[in-house]
C-alpha cells in the first residue's frame, strides 16, 4: 500500500461503519486524507511505516487517530497502549469512537491515555454531526506540535 | 482426860485421908494428954500389941507407934536408938533388926551423905528435906524427913520423922506425865475457875488461839476468846450444873483477830460441898471442818436447786426401780406430780408395754452396775400421749459396790427427733440433689484439699470418693497451676465464673470444663472452703466447633454463591456489553444507510417508497430509545445500592429545572409538600423522582393548569411519598400492567414512551426494600405512591416483573 501522509487514521473493522464514517467526513469536508486500517495490527504497521518515513524526512504521521475499541486480533486498548508507548506516536491525539458507553471501557481508555471518548450515535444525522465536530475540533481547533512529530526520540524533552 | 480426873479424885481422897489421920492422931494425943486413955492397941507386923499407958513415955510411945509416919531416934553417932513400926515398914525390915544399926541402912546410898549432914545440922536446928529411903526389896521410897534434937533425953539424939511422899510423888509424876500428854494433845485444854479465870492453858490452846500460857493464865476466858455461845449463857451454865458436862460448838476469836469455830466439851469440877469450882474446857478446831460442811451444804443446796430447776427430768429410783425422787421437770414432761410418782414402778405409769422388753434389759444392766445403760425409748404421759425420751441412767452404789439405786435423767426428744428427722430428710434430699447433679461438684478446704465430692466427680475423674477426699484439688487438671490460680481467685473475690479448665480422667481422657466456684461460710461467717461446680463444656465445645465449621461452610457457600452471582453478573455484563455494542452497530448502519439511500435515491422513489423509508428510520429511532432504556433498567438492577440520608425535597428541587423547557408553553402548578429525609441511593432516587415527575408532566400536557403535587402521607404506619397529577389518568382495571416492562396503557401516538420508565421506578424502589403502587381515574388524574419500607399494599408487579435484560 502506498504510504501517503494523511490527516486521519481511522481504525475500524466494520465495513459499514467505515462507509458511514467516510461519508460523514466527506460531507462536511473535514479531512482530505483518511487512511483506514481494518484492525489493530494494520494500524500499527501503518504507523511504523509513517514513522520510518518521518525519520527519512517526510511528514507522514496522521494528525488524528479515530479508534474503535472492538477490533479483531489486537483490540483497541492494546493498540492505544502501543501508540502511547511509542515516543514517535505518543503525542498523536487519539479519539475513541465506539458503540459502547460502558464505564469500564471509558475508564480504561482514559487510563491508557486516550484524548477523547465518544459514543457513536445511532441516528445518522447525529452521527454526522459528531464526526463533523470531531474533525472540527481536533483538526482545526486543537493544536499539536507538528514539527515535533518529525523527530523520533523526542519523548524526553521536558 | 479421864486419868486426870481420877488422879484428882485420888489425890483429893488421899489428902482427905491424910487430913483425917492427922486429925485422929491429934485426937489421940489430946486424949492421952488429958489422961482419958488408959491403953492403946496397935496393929503391928507381928499382930496387935497392947500398950498400957503407965509410964510417962508410954503415951508418947503409943503415939509414935500410931503414926503413919516413920519415926526414929538417932544417936549422935548415927545409930538407930529407936524406930517405929511405920518406919520399919517403909524400909521393909523388922524394927528389932534396925535397932542399933547405922541410920545409913535406912537410906539409899546416894542420900547417905545427905542424911549425915542433916543429922549433924539437926543438933543445932530443926531441918527438913526430901530423901529416898531404901526398901529391902531395893526400891526407893521417897520421904519427907524432919529432924530435931530430942531435948531432955539421956542420950543425945535426934528425932527423925519420915513422911512417905511416894504416893504424892507418884501422883506428881503422873500429873507431870499427864501434863506432858496434855501438852502433846492437839486439842486446846483450858482449865478455868467457875468465874472464868484461866488457871491452865495447854500448848494446844496456844497453837489454836495464839496466846501463850503466861498471857492467858489469869485472864477471863470469855474476854480473851470472845466466845460466842450457841445458846444463852444462862442456859448453858444451867445445863452444865445439872449434867456436869456440856458439848457444843463455839465461835471464838484468835489472838490475831481471826475467827475459829471449835467443837467444845466442858466438864464441871465441884468441891466437897458440891459447889462448882472449875470448868475444864477442851476445844477442837473445826473451822475447816465447818467450812467444808458449809461448802457441802451449799453444794447440796445448789445441787438440789439444779435438780429442781433443770429442764431434764431427774428421777431417783431405788433397787426395785420405784421412784424415790421426782423433780419438777419430770412432772412437766410426764404429767405426773411428785405425789403421784413416788413409789411407783415405771411400768405402772410411764413405760408402754411395747418398750418394756427393752427396758427390762436396761434394768438388768443397771443392777449389775453398768453405767452405760442408756436408752432412747417410747414413754407415755399422764394424758396418754406417746413421746420419745432419751434416758441417761447411772447406777448408785454402796461402798461394797452393790447397786442400791439409779439416777436417771430423761429428755423429751420427740420434737427434737422430729426436727432431726426433718433435718436428715432435708439433708438426704440435698445430698440426693448433689448426687443427682450431672455436673461434677466438689467442696475444697482452705488448703486446697478436696473435702467432699459427688458421684459425677467420681465419674469424671475415674476415682472413688475415698481416693479423692483429702487430695489436692488441682492435681486432677491438665494444667494444675491454672486450677490453683483459679482456686486462689475464689478466695480473693468470693466467686469465680466460667473458669476454663480441663479435667483429666485416670484413663487419660480429658474433658473440657468451665468451673464456677464460690466460697461458703460457716454459721459464724468465717470462710470454710470453696464449693466448685464444673460444667462439662466438651459438648458445648463440640457444638461450637460444629457451628464454626457450619459457619465456615456457610460462608464458603455464600462465597461460592457470591462468586456464582458475580460470575453471572459478569456474564450479564458481557451480555449487556454485547447487546449494547453489537445491537447498536447494526442499528446505526440501518439508520445511516437508510438516510444515505434517501439522499442517493430519494428522488427516484415515489411517495410510498419514501414513506416506507421514513418508517424504517422511525423504527430505528424507536428501537434505539428502547435499547437505551433497557440498558438503564438492567444497570439499575445490577449496580450496588449506595445509601445515605437524602432530603427528597432537595432532590425534587434539583429536578424541577429539567422540566422548564416543557413548561414554556404551559402552566404547570407545582405543589411540593414537606418530604421526609430518607435513607436511600440519591442517584437512583433521583431517577425515580425524575421518571415520576416526567410522567406527570407528560400526561398533564392537555391540562390547563397542570397540577402536579408531591407530598408525604402514611399507609399502615409506614411513611409514603406520592406524586399526583390531574392529567390523563388511567383505568384502574389495568393497574397491573402499569409497572411491567414495555407495558403501556396509552397509545404511542397519544403519549410517547418506551414503557420502561415505571419498570425502572419499581426496580429501584424494590431494591430499597420498599413498595410502589398507583391509583388513577381515567381523565381525572393519577397518583403514584412509594415507600422505602415494606408496606402492606400488595405489590402485584413484583410477581409480573420480567426483565429482558435483568
Amino acid at each position: 500500500m502506498p504510504l501517503t501522509s494523511c490527516d486521519i487514521l481511522l481504525v475500524e473493522d466494520e465495513e459499514k461503519d467505515i462507509e458511514l464514517t467516510l461519508v460523514a467526513l466527506e460531507s462536511h469536508h473535514v479531512a482530505n486524507k483518511v487512511h483506514v486500517a481494518r484492525d489493530g495490527v494494520e494500524a500499527l504497521e501503518f504507523l511504523a511505516a509513517c514513522e520510518a518515513k518521518q525519520a527519512a524526512g517526510t511528514a507522514a504521521l496522521p494528525r488524528l487517530i479515530l479508534l474503535d475499541l472492538k477490533l479483531p486480533r489486537l483490540d483497541g486498548f492494546q493498540v492505544l497502549e502501543k501508540i502511547r508507548s511509542n515516543p514517535a506516536t505518543k503525542i498523536i491525539p487519539v479519539v475513541v469512537l465506539t458503540s459502547s458507553a460502558q464505564d469500564q471501557d471509558m475508564l480504561r481508555s482514559y487510563l491508557n491515555g486516550v484524548n477523547s471518548y465518544l459514543q457513536k450515535p445511532v441516528k445518522f444525522e447525529q452521527f454526522c454531526q459528531t464526526v463533523k465536530e470531531i474533525g472540527f475540533y481536533w483538526l482545526l481547533m486543537n493544536k499539536i506540535p507538528v514539527g515535533r512529530l518529525l523527530q523520533a526520540g523526542d519523548s524526553r524533552v521536558a | 482426860m479421864a486419868g486426870l480426873r481420877e488422879l484428882e479424885s485420888t489425890s483429893k481422897e488421899e489428902l482427905e485421908q491424910l487430913r483425917k489421920r492427922l486429925a485422929d492422931a491429934e485426937d489421940i494425943l489430946q486424949a492421952i494428954h488429958l489422961g482419958e486413955v488408959d491403953g492403946v492397941v496397935v496393929e503391928g507386923a507381928s499382930g496387935p500389941q497392947v500398950f498400957t499407958l503407965q509410964t510417962p513415955d508410954q503415951p508418947y510411945r503409943a503415939l509414935v507407934e500410931c503414926m503413919s509416919q516413920g519415926a526414929a531416934s538417932i544417936s549422935e553417932r548415927g545409930a538407930i536408938l529407936f524406930c517405929n513400926q511405920s518406919l520399919a515398914n517403909m524400909v521393909g525390915r523388922p524394927p528389932k533388926k534396925l535397932l542399933g544399926s547405922s541410920a545409913d541402912v535406912l537410906v539409899r546410898p546416894s542420900d547417905r551423905e545427905k542424911l549425915r549432914e542433916l543429922l549433924s545440922r539437926a543438933f543445932e536446928a530443926e531441918c527438913e528435906a526430901e530423901i529416898k529411903l531404901e526398901h529391902i526389896e531395893g526400891r526407893a521410897v521417897p520421904v519427907k524427913v524432919s529432924l530435931r534434937e530430942i531435948a531432955g533425953a539421956q542420950v543425945r539424939s535426934v528425932a527423925f520423922v519420915a513422911t512417905d511422899v511416894s504416893d504424892i510423888r507418884r501422883a506428881e509424876e503422873t500429873i507431870r506425865e499427864q501434863a506432858a500428854l496434855v501438852d502433846l494433845a492437839h486439842d486446846a485444854m483450858i482449865f478455868r475457875k467457875f468465874d472464868g479465870r484461866i488457871v491452865f492453858w495447854n500448848r494446844g490452846a496456844k497453837d489454836l488461839y495464839g496466846w501463850t500460857a503466861e498471857e492467858a493464865t489469869g485472864r477471863n476466858t470469855q474476854e480473851l476468846l470472845q466466845t460466842r455461845l450457841p445458846v444463852a449463857a444462862d442456859t448453858l451454865y444451867a445445863t452444865i450444873r445439872n449434867a456436869q458436862e456440856w458439848e457444843g460448838e463455839l465461835v471464838q476469836v484468835r489472838r490475831d483477830g481471826t475467827q475459829v469455830t471449835v467443837a467444845s466439851r466442858w466438864s464441871l469440877l465441884r468441891d466437897k460441898a458440891g459447889e462448882p469450882v472449875a470448868i475444864l474446857e477442851v476445844n477442837r478446831d473445826i473451822t475447816a471442818r465447818k467450812q467444808a460442811e458449809q461448802a457441802i451444804r451449799q453444794n447440796e443446796e445448789r445441787l438440789q436447786l439444779q435438780i429442781e430447776r433443770m429442764p431434764l427430768a431427774c428421777i431417783l429410783w431405788d433397787r426395785d426401780f420405784r421412784v424415790s425422787s421426782w423433780n419438777p421437770a419430770a412432772e412437766r414432761i410426764f404429767g405426773f406430780t411428785k405425789e403421784q410418782a413416788l413409789g411407783r414402778h415405771p411400768y405402772e405409769f410411764i413405760v408402754p408395754r411395747s418398750a418394756q422388753a427393752a427396758i427390762d434389759r436396761i434394768f438388768d444392766r443397771l443392777l449389775h452396775g453398768d453405767n452405760t445403760a442408756h436408752s432412747t425409748n417410747e414413754n407415755v404421759t399422764a394424758d396418754g400421749r406417746r413421746i420419745l425420751c432419751r434416758w441417761t441412767n447411772t447406777p448408785l452404789k454402796d461402798p461394797e459396790g452393790e447397786t442400791v439405786g439409779v439416777l436417771s435423767m430423761a429428755e423429751d426428744t420427740t420434737e427434737l427427733n422430729r426436727a432431726e428427722e426433718q433435718l436428715r430428710s432435708a439433708a438426704r434430699y440435698v445430698r440426693g440433689l448433689i448426687e443427682a447433679s450431672p455436673d461434677p461438684l466438689a467442696t475444697i478446704s482452705r488448703e486446697g484439699k478436696i473435702t467432699d465430692v459427688n458421684a459425677a466427680t467420681e465419674k469424671a475423674t475415674g476415682l472413688s470418693r475415698e481416693m479423692l477426699i483429702g487430695s489436692d484439688f488441682s492435681s486432677y487438671f491438665t494444667r494444675p497451676d491454672e486450677a490453683q490460680r483459679g482456686y486462689e481467685r475464689v478466695f480473693l473475690e468470693g466467686t469465680v465464673r466460667d473458669y476454663p479448665l480441663a479435667l483429666r480422667h485416670v484413663s487419660g481422657q480429658v474433658t473440657d470444663v468451665l468451673y464456677n466456684a464460690s466460697v461458703f461460710k460457716n454459721d459464724q461467717g468465717a470462710v470454710e472452703g470453696v464449693f466448685a461446680a464444673a460444667r462439662d463444656v466438651s459438648q458445648l465445645k463440640k457444638a461450637e466447633a460444629e457451628l464454626r465449621a457450619l459457619n465456615e461452610q456457610l460462608e464458603e457457600r455464600v462465597a461460592a454463591r457470591t462468586r456464582e452471582l458475580n460470575a453471572a453478573n459478569k456474564e450479564l455484563e458481557s451480555f449487556n456489553y454485547a447487546v449494547a455494542h453489537d445491537l447498536r452497530a447494526p442499528l446505526r448502519h440501518i439508520h445511516g444507510f437508510a438516510e444515505l439511500l434517501a439522499q442517493e435515491a430519494g428522488a427516484h422513489l415515489n411517495d410510498t417508497g419514501q414513506r416506507y423509508l421514513r418508517f424504517i428510520q422511525e423504527s430505528i429511532d424507536r428501537m434505539s430509545s428502547l435499547l437505551q432504556e433497557l440498558l438503564n433498567l438492567s444497570r439499575i438492577g445490577r449496580q450496588e445500592l449506595r445509601t445515605e440520608p437524602c432530603s427528597l425535597n432537595v432532590l425534587v428541587q434539583q429536578l424541577l429545572p429539567d422540566f422548564e423547557p416543557d413548561a414554556v408553553h404551559r402552566q404547570i402548578e407545582w405543589r411540593i409538600g414537606e418530604l421526609p429525609k430518607v435513607e436511600c441511593d440519591p442517584i437512583l432516587m433521583k431517577q425515580v423522582l425524575s421518571n415520576l415527575l416526567s410522567n406527570a408532566v407528560k400526561f398533564t400536557r392537555q391540562r390547563r393548569p397542570a397540577v402536579i403535587e408531591v407530598g408525604q402521607t402514611e399507609r399502615h404506619g409506614v411513611p409514603v411519598i406520592f406524586v399526583r397529577d390531574n392529567g390523563e389518568g388511567f383505568d384502574m382495571k389495568y393497574a397491573d400492567k402499569l409497572f411491567g416492562v414495555f407495558q403501556r396503557l396509552h397509545r404511542q401516538e397519544d403519549f410517547e414512551g418506551t414503557g420502561v420508565g415505571l419498570a425502572i421506578v419499581q426496580r429501584i424502589i424494590h431494591r430499597h426494600g420498599g413498595s410502589v403502587w398507583a391509583e388513577g381515574e381515567l381523565k381525572r388524574g393519577a397518583t403514584f405512591y412509594f415507600s422505602l419500607q415494606p408496606c402492606e399494599i400488595e405489590d402485584r408487579q413484583e410477581a409480573k416483573e420480567h426483565a429482558l435484560i435483568a
